[in-house]
């Protein structure tokens, strides 16, 4: 499978998801550090679209891409305060969307086994492992849940404009939270009879370590942050 | 080895300011090796009777418990709840899995005990084998059917290899195939000389394996049969004990349609992605509903029937609107229903019913059904109370929807669907759990539907519900009718 190649260990990806926020956040024009801002934005598209997720790759980096150009032009434009107005918002989308993007990478390669093994090997604590699990865990389960109230609130004639928009949030929200608290229950009982709560090493078979991709990866941030510093 | 597996003292249990249902004065004693089915009406207590043997009770829910628990020779509350020797899978397939890939599951709970790597591997390869589960290794547990999810459940418990497994309803959202195939399992356990106790509705898929059956009610243990005694029970006689019939009866309506016209379907071509089915990693494969010709007749109730991925849930939701295939017309003497006129004229129970109720009480879920109701139905327009009335929840009407039982929100949302004033009714496995009450209590619901002149589809496995209120059936096999 082509798509493994493209999948980071836990920890790789962690790091990445931390290192690209920094950048994103410190980083402005001056310099390499537009080129380093380039670079980690780049990172979780390739990434996406090794995994087979081609339009959301794409569609990132055309919308990432645009606000990193509108950002340089308004600064560089003689618009005045309209101008700070649109390079704030523009600048804002360009450094949050690389870390929304890497973080959706990051639920769709990681596995909850891979998790749990990579951040048990960092020797965190169970406070930590636990629920960074349950949480990668209950996404997918609280998307399953979003649709089915969804689709319930189509049959029920519910909509937005026929209810008003408050009594609509409600129905949309407290059905979703009822099913997803009642799922996280049922997930640690089930998770408590099967020995989670045991104090002491567990050993996890998934296979974690670096390889080829986690490699490229670290070099990629390295290259990035090199021409940062160095510009 | 302790001469008892399970042995419960004078046990009383309430959950205090937590829901569930309290056990009184309850003995017991398994021996070990024993089989024994837990059954009785929701609410008798047989839940609560599972936790006490896997140590949920105390260590999840604390309660207020008194009398002496034995398990295997040691109470529970004294020691860590990983240290307690059970195995346990619970009733939802959805909710029991840790991890999101099925070989990680099998070995999860080897894992937390700390056992070497090589041995879980070991452990997993043998439960893998010994239930015949190879095609599901290393795939997404997402893209499993609930069947398949159950099997998971079931290697992932013996992968730890416990002298005792407590399951708590674990077919209650299966087909018939999926169900013995459950059955295999269990009696591979109890050959291997494992204490095996099953909480259960429908006992038929356990009959030639229970050694002792326990029967629950008002959370007192009300009677205990002895596997031969059980065996030889008749229908009417399980009816009186207040159980589901067990023995697995052939799927026969109730009467016979009126005549009353017909909805039909003509020309559907309907694509679906099955979960589930062997083979690959990951399941592309598409499926197709395809239905050249479907009379459905008005006014009656027609059950929908066919193993899990048979396309009922598809066919379900296209009668509802919920999907845009353009292939395929419903219409009514002649007068196509588009879509949007679908989804205005049919009212669609998902299997989920959590997910269809909005509101903060029972009565103002029906009001709010009524409030958007359809005015050009044609039917009568009755008031919030003659509905609850006619379904039987008049005495639930100022409760939280969501803090009812499995039946009672069953009904409730029938309740809404009445009151949306909708022609057609369509409901996906509205009895997936319930007991001989619930059960009848829905069927009856149904069956007053169509009474009144609603159109009814029941997707269903449950033959009890059949029998109880279908005029017609349905059966769909790998998305096309099947005679």
């Amino acid at each position: 499978m082509t798509r493994e190649l493209f999948r980071l260990d836990p920890r790789t990806t962690l790091l990445v998801v931390a290192v690209l926020n920094v950048v994103m956040f410190s980083a402005g024009f001056a310099g390499g550090a537009g080129w380093a801002r380039l670079v980690f934005m780049a990172i979780p598209a390739v990434l996406a679209a090794g995994l087979g997720r081609w339009i959301a790759a794409i569609g990132y980096l055309t919308a990432v891409c645009a606000a990193y150009v509108l950002e340089l032009w308004a600064l560089d434009s003689s618009l005045g305060g309209a101008g700070v107005i649109v390079a704030g918002v523009a600048g804002l989308v360009s450094r949050l969307a690389p870390g929304v993007f890497m973080a959706y990478v990051a639920v769709i390669s990681v596995r909850v086994s891979e998790l749990m093994a990579g951040l048990e090997a960092l020797r965190l604590p169970r406070f930590v492992v636990i629920p960074a699990a349950v949480v990668l865990r209950l996404l997918p389960t609280v998307r399953e849940e979003s649709r089915g109230v969804q689709a319930a609130m189509g049959v029920r004639g519910l909509s937005l404009g026929r209810v008003g928009p408050l009594p609509w949030l409600e129905y949309r929200i407290i059905p979703l939270i009822v099913s997803t608290v009642r799922c996280g229950e049922e997930l640690s009982q089930a998770a408590l009879t099967r020995g989670l709560g045991r104090h002491g090493q567990a050993n996890r078979i998934a296979r974690i370590g670096l390889r080829p991709a986690d490699v490229l990866a670290l070099a990629a941030m390295a290259a990035g942050i090199g021409v940062w510093v160095a510009g | 080895m302790p001469d008892s597996a399970v042995r419960l003292d004078a046990v009383t249990f309430s959950y205090g300011a937590a829901a569930g249902d309290s056990l009184s004065d309850l003995e017991l004693d398994l021996r070990p090796g024993e089989f024994v089915a837990l059954t009785g009406p929701s609410g008798s207590g047989k839940t609560t009777l599972t936790r006490l043997i896997n140590g949920l009770i105390p260590h999840y829910y604390e309660g207020v418990l008194s009398g002496k628990v034995l398990v295997n020779g040691v109470d529970p509350s004294s020691h860590a709840l990983w240290r307690l020797p059970v195995g346990s899978v619970f009733q939802n397939p959805r909710a029991q899995f840790f991890t999101t890939d099925t070989t990680s599951e099998i070995a999860f709970g080897a894992e937390n005990l700390g056992l070497e790597a090589a041995e879980i591997l070991r452990r997993v390869d043998a439960a893998i084998e010994s239930m015949g589960l190879e095609e599901l290794r290393d795939r997404s547990v997402f893209a499993l059917s609930g069947g398949e999810k159950q099997r998971v459940a079931c290697a992932s418990v013996a992968a730890v290899r416990p002298p005792i497994y407590v399951l708590d309803e674990p077919s209650a959202n299966l087909d018939l195939e999926s169900t013995q195939q459950l059955r295999a399992i269990m009696a591979t356990w109890k050959a291997s000389g494992a204490t095996v106790v099953v909480a259960e509705h429908r006992l038929g898929y356990l009959r030639d394996l229970v050694d002792r059956v326990l029967i629950f009610a008002d959370g007192r243990l009300r009677q205990e049969l002895g596997g031969t005694d059980f065996r030889r029970l008749d229908e009417g006689q399980l009816r009186r004990l207040g159980l589901r019939c067990a023995w697995g009866r052939p799927l026969a309506v109730a009467s016979q349609a009126p005549d009353r016209g017909y909805l039909e379907v003509s020309g559907l071509r309907c694509g679906y992605r099955r979960v589930g089915g062997s083979g690959l990693a990951t399941p592309r494969r598409r499926d197709v509903v395809g239905i050249d010709q479907l009379r459905i007749p008005k006014g009656a109730v027609t059950a929908l029937v066919g193993a899990n991925g048979a396309g009922k849930t598809t066919f379900a939701a296209w009668l509802g609107g919920l999907r845009r295939d353009r292939r395929g017309t419903l219409s009514d003497g002649g007068r196509v229903w588009k879509r949007s006129e679908r989804r205005r004229r049919v009212f669609l129970v998902s299997q989920d019913v959590n997910h269809q109720l909005f509101t903060e009480a029972v009565s103002t879920e029906i009001e709010l059904a009524l409030r958007l109701a359809s005015p050009d139905s044609g039917l009568p327009a009755p008031d919030a109370a003659a509905i609850m009335n006619q379904l039987d929840i008049s005495d639930l009407a100022g409760r939280h929807p969501l803090s009812l039982s499995a039946g009672q929100k069953q009904r409730v949302v029938v309740a809404a669907a009445l009151a949306s004033g909708r022609e057609v009714v369509v409901l996906d496995e509205p009895t997936a759990g319930l007991d001989l009450g619930h059960m009848t209590a829905v069927a009856k619901a149904l069956r007053d539907l169509a009474d009144g002149g609603r159109t009814v589809v029941v997707a269903t496995h449950d033959a009890d519900l059949v029998a109880a209120c279908a005029d017609n059936i349905v059966r769909l096999d790998h998305g096309s009718l099947a005679n």
